[in-house]
């Protein structure tokens, strides 16, 4: 069939092309603003920033040896690897269990305890940082994976999102499986779980981010070097008051960027298609 | 199910309480240490406490080195009742830690070290070693500081003072300034300097700073505060005149660029950095730790001098010591640490690096600060004033010194108000923070046995008709059997979700009717009630400017954000080659995390060099034309085009500069409504260009209805958000220039952790709360009218 919609004219398309390059080259900006002046020399990223003084003369490599050794970054890098893989997984478990035990199963107060999950999203965190301290304490997790992980494990972000997901797998597919004698967990594993990937790869980037750029929580419970993550590196870093050098820094933020950059280039298919799920349900 | 049981089995050892890691062998002290410092501290600091454990193999040190947000770091551990045993503070916070009764008198540890003489191969110090006033700005006797026990043993401490740069003075033909210069050599020779090089520079980059200031005041030997810290000394006419001389230079005479006021803040035009770059011949008043820095320097000389002489010499100084929390349980080891970590030893490393001045005579007078091989030559200037001279300390914490800093930022660099306003903004800073009853009332200790007992009943009776609930259901043998496993998977969840999320949160609530200061444990809080609610409501004039200032930026940030996401996707969406790249590109600033970015963001806004003005001067001239000929037809005097953002116009131009930066994070919001185009079925774009719909009207027609629930979902979302807005003007501005740019949740952040006042702060938290609730109930329920559902239910 032929579609009765024609293609835009030339002239549109390329208006259109101009607009999406010149958003596009601007939302790079930032990182290349980043990645340039991770090559430059110290003075001349002091100079006062101009469109000329933009290149570096000759690309400092070594600034990214530097960062490495003067923030002892490989040395943190491991940490920061364990504690974003371990949260992910198992944010993305607990959510996903708790997210379909939410969405297909009928309880009494079900809407107020969605109402509550919205709720938290509101407060801000400012101030719960010193009470949930309190409580890590509590439970003997300051300086310790633990504190770590343990706290981004049950969002509210993250339960609202995975029980959107699951909510548009449909329940025929639950109660045939059920006809069929499956149990409640073997349902998740063989139903929802294929069901809902994409919406669970997303919750796995979204975790996977936001545990990789933390940093004012695990600055203020974590103290032991043997517990230190890349952020937390990098705060040193520049809070090396005395001396600054930006190259170093901008070399140490390019660092830490590098993995989700690429997790979400790798996954974003799968991402984007996660996000189809969610936008169309809520209201 | 045995996949079940190994899923749950794992978050439950994860969720086990840890081991304690290494806590060294049964009867060894355990001593923790908290300091700040970088590369180089941090090496020093490590050898000592090594050395340290080697002479004493029963105590066992952990350091802790936390330069980045130290004071949240240590007031966390105070808080939690477990402070460090030796930490690292300021000579400034010794009437607020001191007065809470949170240090060690060490005064007499130390006759006693001198009583039994040089005790165990150590230094036992006496207090004459030390430069006086490094040792007495540790001494608090509960209302005066100067005076009585003594609190901390100092290591090093800098005054403020100038640099100049030799060589412009050189080439303009002018004498250096010397030790014994005074404020008018300081006019005459900055405008020589600025006039006679022929490369223009400024004359001299002066620091504006509430410390800086007061360094300017100490040397015509005016104080602002009495010496109990009770009058605030504004009407001094002395005050009022060097005020009138700043602003001569800084505002009246700025044409003449002999002197340039700088902005603490702004990390591309810094005084330093001017310095540096030969744009100004003098940089000050600055401490000793510009020293390593400005020894890279290899384009010219440089060199240092005291403050310039008013009616007498002085100057500020910066005192840092090594103090013993009173609440160690080995006050002994403790002490044997400070000292050891104090001891000349350590000093002398310490000023090799050029960062500090050793405070014990002996080393400040030796080689290892008076280096001739290394810059500046004259170190030794930097001991003139010191017996001169005081410590700068705000009562009743850091909050007076920003407030007043930006007062002076205001009235001398920005020229927005007058000498007069500024001291009337500073004393209704002064008398409010006087007046305040959440300052002078005294109230009761909280209940908490009263409200842990309220609490677990309201838990218990959750728990009891939760029970009683399931006790009456009586479903079929499967959907009993579905519900168990429901509950199962549902546990874990809800369990980190109480404790970590909804606990903090209780916890919030209760604190937020008491005053608690977040230095102590929390049953030293006081039970206030409704007093943070009322104080916010009915006194506190940068709460409602926060508040306002926040709904500002959410009016105008949330439809202009969202309709240049919902753009943006549309676009993408018209079949462009390479989606996925671009999807990728305009997602990727949503991932960068926003430390590094501070810098770059002060350059795209910076009013005179800023990339965004630069691309906006063409359109400039025809704009101020134009808004010029509408303003006289209403008689309103229009701002000038284009605006310096966060500077001098960030009272209106603040918030679209804020809306403008976080352009770069639509990402998130553009790929939902991304997803959701691509969910709208074509047969309806078809169907609707059969019937003649042009683009426009398929756009509004379709793509609109269409998209409403997408649409109100990202609302939501972004309106909470905005609310919270905090990061970026954290990084970018501190909330300044005064308060322009000082968004709720940082004016939040600023109470909890430089005010410190907690209560106040989950007070805030909670009113806040309240208010994204009620406007977010407000969207949905308009929403619920004009969302279409139809054709999702497919």
């Amino acid at each position: 069939m032929i579609s009765t919609l024609r293609t835009p004219p030339l002239a549109m398309r390329l208006i259109i092309y101009a607009i999406v390059w010149l958003v596009a080259l601007s939302m790079l900006a930032p990182f290349a603003w980043t990645v340039l002046t991770s090559l430059k020399t110290d003075a001349e990223a002091t100079r006062a920033p101009t469109l000329a003084t933009l290149l570096p003369d000759v690309p400092q490599w070594g600034n990214y040896v530097r960062a490495m050794r003067e923030a002892e970054l490989d040395r943190f890098y491991f940490n920061s690897v364990l504690v974003a893989l371990i949260t992910t997984l198992l944010a993305v478990t607990h959510n996903a269990l708790a997210g379909y035990a939410f969405a297909k199963l009928r309880f009494a107060g079900r809407r107020l305890l969605f109402g509550l999950v919205l709720c938290t999203m509101m407060l801000p965190v400012t101030v719960s940082f010193v009470f949930a301290y309190l409580i890590c304490q509590w439970f003997g997790y300051v300086n310790n994976y633990q504190a770590l992980i343990v706290p981004f494990l049950a969002s509210g972000f993250g339960i609202f999102y995975m029980r959107q997901v699951v909510a548009t797998v449909p329940d025929s597919l639950l109660e045939a499986a059920r006809i069929d004698g499956m149990g409640s967990f073997e349902i998740f594993w063989s139903i929802v779980r294929p069901a809902a990937w994409p919406g669970i790869t997303a919750l796995a980037i979204f975790s996977f981010i936001n545990s990789w750029n933390s940093f004012f929580w695990p600055l203020i419970v974590v103290d032991s070097p043997r517990y230190k993550t890349l952020p937390m590196a990098i705060a040193d870093l520049s809070a090396g008051l005395y001396v600054q050098s930006w190259p170093v820094q901008t070399a140490a933020a390019t660092i830490l960027v590098l993995p989700p950059i690429l997790l979400f280039f790798f996954t974003q298919r799968a991402f984007v298609r996660g996000i189809t799920f969610t936008g169309l349900k809520e209201g | 199910m045995v996949a079940a049981v190994v899923v749950l089995w794992s978050f439950f050892r994860v969720l086990a309480r840890p081991f304690e890691g290494g806590a060294g062998n049964p009867g060894q002290t355990v001593l923790t240490v908290l300091h700040w410092g970088d590369m180089e501290e941090d090496r020093i600091v490590r050898q000592l406490v090594a050395t340290f454990e080697a002479a004493n193999p029963d105590i066992r040190i952990r350091r802790i080195n936390a330069p980045a947000d130290y004071y949240a770091k240590l007031k966390t551990m105070f808080a939690s009742g477990e402070p460090p045993d030796v930490m690292f503070l300021n000579a400034r916070d010794i009437p607020t830690y001191a007065g809470l009764d949170l240090l060690l008198d060490v005064q007499p540890l130390m006759r006693a070290d001198a009583e039994a003489g040089d005790a165990a191969g150590e230094v036992a110090f006496s207090p004459d070693a030390f430069l006086k006033p490094t040792l007495d700005s540790f001494r608090f006797d509960g209302s005066k500081h100067g005076k009585g026990g003594l609190y901390g043993l100092p290591s090093n401490f800098t005054g403020l003072g100038f640099y100049y740069n030799k060589t412009m003075f050189d080439e303009a033909g002018v004498a250096p300034p010397d030790e014994r210069w005074t404020w008018d050599e300081f006019e005459t020779k900055t405008r020589q300097v600025a006039e006679r090089v022929p490369s223009r520079p400024y004359g001299c980059a002066l620091e504006l700073t509430g410390d800086s200031f007061r360094a300017i005041l100490q040397t015509f030997g005016v104080e602002l505060f009495s010496p109990d810290f009770k009058r605030f000394l504004l009407h001094d006419p002395r005050l009022v005149t060097v005020l009138e001389r700043v602003r001569r230079w800084t505002v009246d005479e700025k044409a003449t660029r002999a002197v340039l006021a700088t902005d603490p803040y702004d990390s591309v035009n810094s005084g330093a950095g001017y310095f540096t770059l030969q744009k100004a011949a003098m940089y000050g008043p600055a401490g000793r730790w510009m020293v390593p820095e400005f020894r890279n320097i290899r384009d010219f000389e440089w060199d240092f001098v005291p403050m310039p002489r008013g009616t007498r010499r002085g100057t500020v100084l910066y005192v840092a010591a090594w103090s013993v929390a009173k609440a160690t349980r080995h006050p002994n080891a403790a002490w044997k640490l400070a000292r050891h970590l104090a001891t000349p030893a350590g000093q002398e490393q310490l000023s090799r690096t050029g960062l500090a001045i050793p405070s014990l005579r002996s080393v400040a007078t030796g080689p290892a600060f008076m280096d001739p091989a290394l810059p500046p030559v004259h170190d030794e200037r930097f001991l003139l004033d010191v017996e001169d001279s005081w410590p700068s300390v705000w009562p009743p914490d850091s909050r007076m010194q920003r407030r007043f800093g930006d007062h002076l930022q205001d009235c001398l660099r920005l020229g927005r108000t007058t000498i007069s306003q500024s001291l009337a903004d500073a004393q209704r800073d002064w008398t409010e923070e006087q007046e305040s009853p959440l300052r002078t009332g005294v109230f009761p200790r909280a209940p908490w046995k009263a409200i842990i007992g309220i609490i677990s009943v309201v838990v218990l009776g959750l728990v009891i008709s939760a029970t009683v609930a399931l006790w009456r259901w009586r479903p079929g043998r499967l959907r009993a059997a579905e519900a168990r496993a429901g509950y199962l998977m549902a546990l874990p969840w809800m369990f980190g979700f109480s404790v970590f999320i909804a606990g903090p949160m209780v916890l919030s609530l209760v604190l937020s009717f008491m005053r608690w200061r977040g230095l102590s444990t929390l049953d030293h809080a006081e039970w206030v009630g409704l007093l943070n609610y009322r104080q916010m409501f009915g006194n506190d004039p940068r709460f409602h400017r926060a508040l306002w200032l926040t709904v500002k930026y959410a009016a105008l940030g949330v439809p202009v954000l969202q309709t240049a996401a919902l753009l943006a996707a549309v676009l993408m969406n018209e079949g462009v080659r390479g989606t996925r790249f671009f999807r990728a590109t305009w997602y990727l600033p949503s991932v960068l995390a926003g430390a590094g970015m501070a810098i770059m963001w002060r350059w795209v806004f910076d009013g005179e060099h800023g990339l965004l003005n630069t691309a906006l001067r063409p359109l400039a001239g025809p704009a101020n034309a134009l808004l010029g000929f509408l303003a006289r037809q209403v008689g309103w005097t229009p701002p000038t085009l284009p605006p310096d953002w966060v500077g001098a116009d960030a009272d209106w131009a603040g918030v679209p500069a804020f809306v403008i930066a976080a352009l770069w994070t639509i990402g998130g919001s553009m790929l939902i409504y991304l997803a959701g185009l691509q969910g709208i079925p074509r047969t309806l774009y078809e169907a609707a260009a059969i019937d003649g719909a042009g683009p426009l009207r398929r756009f509004v027609r379709v793509t609109l209805p269409m998209l409403s629930p997408v649409i109100l979902f990202n609302v939501v979302i972004a309106l909470i958000g905005s609310f919270q807005v905090f990061t970026m003007a954290y990084i970018m501005t501190q909330g300044g220039p005064g308060d322009s740019t000082r968004f709720y949740v940082l004016y939040l952040y600023n109470n909890a952790f430089e005010n410190h006042q907690m209560g106040y702060a989950s007070a805030m938290a909670w009113v806040l709360l309240l208010i994204i609730l009620a406007l977010t109930g407000l969207v949905l329920w308009q929403g619920k009218k004009r969302v279409h559902y139809e054709g999702l239910r497919t």
